[in-house]
């Protein structure tokens, strides 16, 4: 093996660890967006009174939902609006059976569809949703 | 209790897809140096050989061969070394240069290129002999 040879070689094994690294880290910037998203999911959620485990009803179908978790997601109008908005998703699970608990005897569901404000209930994709109204430019 | 505001959350959200996005074009230019520096090897070995992109080369009076690219990649041997693998791509032209079956191409291996006599074997070990044109 020359010299030359041997110095490519070790030339192009350090930036292919270089960009191993920066895949890493893109990575690790990445999901800690994500959680950082959904941690502000959970705690609006929360503030809402819309906890994991809770079980709602849903009073235009009568079908029962268990909460399982929540998303959220930055999404913009359309591509040449800079403002965006933050999105929160209540993800739900429709369930047969439910057992009536003293504290769903006033559905929370039902407050906020009578509310002016979001959450609407999206029956075709089967989840309800909330978004928060503030823009940022 | 929710401590930042919609607008700070996003902000901060930003923030982190910015920088992930920075080490994403990071990571592809390392790549692309890292294929540079293989690229630019090839090159010099190649011009060692006597094999330049363009150079065209005739197997009998109807095909003729023209060198198209040269490309390395690294290669382990079993002995866990490493070494870099040179090789030549070539098209079959006609005597006006025009491919003869566009699209395809014949890859060999630079190190089993004999400059002397232009006698070269493909990738699967069949000898392709070519005369300089």
């Amino acid at each position: 093996m020359s010299t030359t040879e041997q110095q490519v070689i070790e030339q192009w094994a350090t930036l292919v660890a270089q960009s191993e690294q920066h895949e890493a880290a893109m990575h690790a910037l990445q999901q800690a967006a994500d959680d950082f998203l959904t941690d502000y999911a959970t705690q609006l959620a929360n503030r809402h009174g819309v906890e994991v485990g809770q079980i709602y009803r849903n009073t235009t179908t009568g079908d029962f939902w268990l909460v399982r978790g929540f998303q959220a997601g930055v999404f913009y109008l359309d591509n040449d609006d800079p403002q965006s908005f933050l999105r929160v998703r209540v993800q739900v699970q429709k369930v047969k059976k439910w057992k009536p608990l003293r504290r769903f005897e006033q559905p929370l569901l039902q407050q906020f569809v009578d509310s002016e404000t979001l959450p609407k209930v999206n029956p075709k994709l089967h989840r309800y949703e909330f978004t928060q109204q503030e823009m940022v430019l | 209790m929710i401590s930042s505001t919609p607008q700070e959350t996003i902000a901060q959200w930003r923030q982190w897809c910015t920088l992930a996005l920075a080490h994403t074009r990071q990571a592809q230019e390392c790549n692309q140096l890292a294929q540079a520096a293989l690229q630019g090897y090839a090159t010099v070995k190649g011009q060692a050989a006597g094999v330049v992109v363009g150079a065209v080369y005739g197997e009998d009076d109807r095909v003729f061969w023209q060198v198209t690219n040269l490309s390395a990649q690294i290669d382990s041997g079993e002995d866990g070394r490493q070494r870099i693998v040179v090789f030549v791509q070539l098209c079959a032209v006609d005597g006006q240069g025009r491919p003869i079956v566009p699209g395809v191409e014949v890859e060999l291996l630079l190190d089993k290129w004999d400059s002397t006599r232009y006698r070269a074997t493909d990738i699967v070990g069949d000898p392709i002999e070519l005369i300089p044109f």
